[in-house]
């Protein structure tokens, strides 16, 4: 009978005692800013080494994607999980800065393009990049079966490529919304016809563009050969391909594609929030930016930054792409979300 | 114990019960009843008014359903076997109880190796989980009928097959009640099963709530909830009129009846097992065997730095049996409690007993989404408090460390506690060295079962849960949304380490009760 009770007793002991405070640091040790990032985050190894000059190491911990991060910020803005947010995207940034989750700081926004700091509040958040979601489509799956492949929105209702779609969630993911956000906009007051013209036409709807590009998407072994992707994804698959090739096997189509900007700032209740704003104003700085397009598929904010010579050659510059405003977002994703709930996911 | 001493053990499991089961649910249904301070079903209504929250009601229902005629179907030649007396009888009892307390995730991950998303995967991994509840429920009842009591009807001239109808059968026919209502219960609030099985559009409203929690639209899940609350208090009124409690005897009855060989049951027993062994099978071997030829890739998966940021497998399974351990004194402590009150009932106490099994029913989703809209606001803003998880998971175990408690307790024979008391022992000392070392093995067994529902458990985790704080199921989930080769690997590792670890706590039970259990 002891022993039982025994064995309860070290358990319990163990459980509460493997909660114990953090040990206090000495003043000369790095203070460190913890960044919370969209889960796409990728840089190089390193890249942050030269903040420990000013006494700052940087951590980084990731969340789901745009839609997920900002869900996380706002319930967490209390007591925020990181000094830093990164990730949120203009599609998301009204519903995070209506929760209030940033703290007003300055930021030094010097060589950032103009155009993607008009209209927005920089005292809470700065654009660190940005990127276009379009369609995309599999090159050799279109070619072996002497299909054209499809060059704007209205084909995709077209019985011609039925069955052949597939889009991410826009209630759980970014480009998803993105997508959604661009067919309001061409459609006006008619897309959710649209939808439900694209819903008869078989369009497939999976959680989040990760399972659409890895596991529907023809070229990644799925049946699908038209996703929702971005208009950097035809230099991604050549960076990434293995065995390598020199051409992509993937296009994006020039119409319909959606600006999406990224945006950081400081957490309200950052207890470390001026070695925050250091480690923001290293992001906009030239070594950070340089380093955003080989490493994420996104355009540096900052103006006269070299890009990858791969970039260059086989990244869309969409003609027209869609630019919605932060408030227009706000006022048209909530409802839109739900009615396309009513009308796609039934 | 006398009646004062029953209401002061009483305190704790209340103050418990508040807190963490009736408060959060008032929350859920201010939520979904009370707009901008008076009363409103608009929320409700405008539930009923949408195709797809319908469809969604109506395929929760249906599946819910199928899967306890399947369970039915699957179940009850195996608790026909646990019931005759041969070798195989507490084998077959052991492997089911293990597969109904394997983590939600794995059993769907091992069902997702088969099939692709379907009705049919998310019917037969619930019947998988809860073929255990018929053969013990059902088994249990079986093996308590006295093999002459058909002889006699027999005798009198009944046919063979109204014999068996009006003696067996009518005798059984409560405890096949209870199982089924159970059954239907788990799995009408299934959650895993259903999020990794399912098809994307065809959600349940477990999945559902899930879904609007997770993109803020609390009050919409509020009203959803509201409507869980109801079906789930519809199917347990409907079960009144069967059975008097649908309660699960964790222990296991001496059988009275005749052997009938080895083959038949075995046969009978069959279709149970390879329901729960050939999906786990086939898990355990895409984890080892890959490319043709054996392999520890994935423990390899498991510590790679290929996975995505802040998902770090081995210290998810580190977080997952420290809040096991949490969680399983918790439930300990309230259940136990619970359980010496209720020994000898009284009205009150059955009030205190009937809110703490509420979360049976409730589900482990609106709990969690109850405490999100809870524990909101300073002094109690325990969604942040790092143990919330583990408070979840023990207000989920408590109704199960109460099951199997009560039926020990009462059996500890009052003569004992007297002659002990005659003798000059205090009143401590009798509870202290009599009751609770008769009971020692049960506490034993009710761990082990709070532990497993603390490891495996996904639904509140799924909402509660951080990054930072992730469990093993947590991670899984993850690791399945992100993309590659790697984390799919570390993702099966992961659900087959948790699968190990619950069939390890499961022998250990075993050996308990082998041990002392009646």
């Amino acid at each position: 009978m002891t022993r039982p009770m025994m064995a309860l007793a070290v358990a319990v002991a163990m459980a509460f005692g493997a909660c114990g405070t953090e040990e206090p640091s000495p003043d000369d040790a790095p203070i460190t800013v913890k960044i919370l990032a969209h889960g796409s985050w990728v840089t190089a190894e390193g890249i942050f080494e030269p903040l420990l000059q000013d006494g700052i190491k940087v951590e980084v911990i990731t969340s789901g994607d745009a839609g997920a991060l900002t869900n996380e910020v706002i319930l967490d803005a209390e007591n925020p999980r990181a000094d830093v947010v990164y990730g949120i995207d203009n599609t998301f940034l009204g519903r995070a800065l209506a929760n209030d989750v940033f703290g007003v700081h300055d930021y030094n926004t010097t060589g950032i393009a103009t155009w993607l700091l008009d209209g927005i509040d920089q005292s809470r958040v700065v654009p660190v990049d940005y990127g276009d979601v379009c369609v995309n489509y599999d090159i050799r799956w279109f070619a072996e079966r002497q299909i054209a492949p499809p060059t704007n929105l209205d084909d995709l209702i077209d019985p011609v490529y039925k069955d052949l779609t597939v889009v991410p969630d826009p209630n759980l993911s970014s480009p998803g919304l993105a997508f959604l956000l661009a067919t309001v906009d061409r459609y006006a007051d008619a897309w959710d016809d649209y939808w439900s013209d694209l819903n008869a036409n078989g369009v497939q709807v999976v959680d989040g563009w990760s399972t659409s590009w890895y596991t529907e998407f023809t070229v990644s072994g799925g049946t699908r050969p038209i996703v929702v992707s971005y208009a950097s994804s035809p230099p991604a698959d050549v960076m990434f391909s293995d065995p390598p090739r020199t051409e992509p096997l993937v296009a994006a189509v020039d119409d319909g594609c959606f600006r999406q900007v990224e945006f950081a700032g400081v957490s309200r209740n950052s207890k470390h929030a001026s070695e925050a704003v250091k480690v923001i104003d290293f992001m906009l700085s030239e070594a950070f930016q340089a380093d955003v397009p080989a490493n994420m598929f996104v355009f540096p904010a900052r103006e006269h930054v070299r890009l990858p010579e791969v970039f260059d050659a086989f990244a869309l510059r969409p003609t027209a792409p869609v630019r919605m405003s932060v408030e227009r977002s706000e006022e048209l994703r909530d409802e839109t979300i739900a009615r396309w709930t009513e009308v796609v996911l039934k | 114990m006398n009646f004062r001493t029953r209401v002061a053990l009483a305190g704790l499991p209340a103050l418990f019960a508040f807190m963490f089961v009736a408060w959060p649910l008032v929350a859920i249904l201010k939520r979904g009843f009370v707009i901008d301070g008076s009363l409103d079903l608009g929320a409700i209504v405008d539930i009923f008014g949408s195709d797809r929250s319908r469809s969604l009601v109506t395929f929760t229902v249906v599946q819910a359903a199928v899967s306890t005629l399947a369970t039915l179907i699957i179940g009850l030649p195996a608790a026909w076997s646990t019931s005759r007396p041969w070798w195989g009888a507490s084998l077959v009892r052991s492997f089911m109880t293990t597969a109904f307390v394997l983590p939600t995730l794995v059993m769907a991950l091992a069902f997702s190796t088969i099939f692709d998303r379907g009705l049919l995967p998310i019917v037969l991994s619930h019947a998988a989980f809860n073929v255990a509840v018929v053969v013990r429920i059902v088994g249990n009842a079986w093996a308590g009928i006295e093999p002459g009591t058909g002889d006699a009807a027999r005798t009198l001239g009944a046919s063979r097959f109204f014999a068996w109808r009006t003696v067996t059968l009518a005798r059984l026919a409560p405890a096949i009640a209870s199982s089924a209502i159970l059954t239907f219960l788990f799995s009408l609030t299934s959650f895993g099963v259903v999020l990794v099985l399912g098809d994307y559009r065809q959600g349940t409203i477990e999945t559902e709530i899930y879904r609007l929690s997770r993109t803020l639209q609390f009050d919409k899940a509020g009203a959803l909830a509201v409507v869980q609350l109801f079906v789930v208090g519809a199917a347990l009124s409907l079960s009144r009129r069967f059975s008097r409690n649908p309660v699960v005897d964790l222990t296991t009855v001496q059988t009275r009846q005749r052997a009938v060989g080895v083959v038949v049951p075995g046969l009978a027993a069959l279709m149970g097992m390879c329901l729960v062994a050939i999906p786990l099978g086939t898990l355990a071997c895409q984890v080892f065997f890959r490319r043709g030829q054996w392999t520890l890739n994935w423990w390899r998966a498991l510590t790679s730095d290929e996975l995505p940021l802040g998902v770090d497998p081995l210290a998810s399974l580190g977080t997952s049996f420290h809040y096991a351990i949490a969680a399983t004194f918790v439930a300990v402590v309230i259940g136990g409690a619970t359980a010496f009150a209720l020994a000898k009932a009284s009205r009150g106490l059955r009030l205190l007993d009937g809110l703490l099994m509420l979360p049976l029913g409730v589900s482990a989703v609106t709990l969690g989404y109850g405490y999100l809209i809870t524990f909101d606001e300073a002094p109690l803003r325990l969604r942040d408090f790092y143990y919330v998880v583990p408070l979840a998971h023990a207000a989920v175990a408590v109704p199960i460390v109460v099951w199997v408690l009560t039926p020990a307790i009462r059996g500890v024979a009052p003569g004992l506690r007297e002659a002990a008391a005659t003798l000059g022992a205090t009143r401590a000392k009798v509870f202290w060295n009599i009751e609770l070392s008769l009971v020692a093995p049960s506490l034993g067994v009710a761990a082990g079962f709070a532990a497993a529902i603390s490891i495996g458990e996904f639904g509140a985790t799924a909402l509660l849960g951080r990054s930072g704080t992730a469990t093993a199921p947590f991670a899984i989930g993850r690791l399945l949304s992100v993309p590659g080769e790697t984390a799919r690997l570390a993702a099966f590792g992961l659900a087959l380490s948790l699968a190990l670890s619950t069939t390890l706590l499961m022998l250990v039970i075993d050996k308990l009760t082998t041990l002392g259990i009646r």
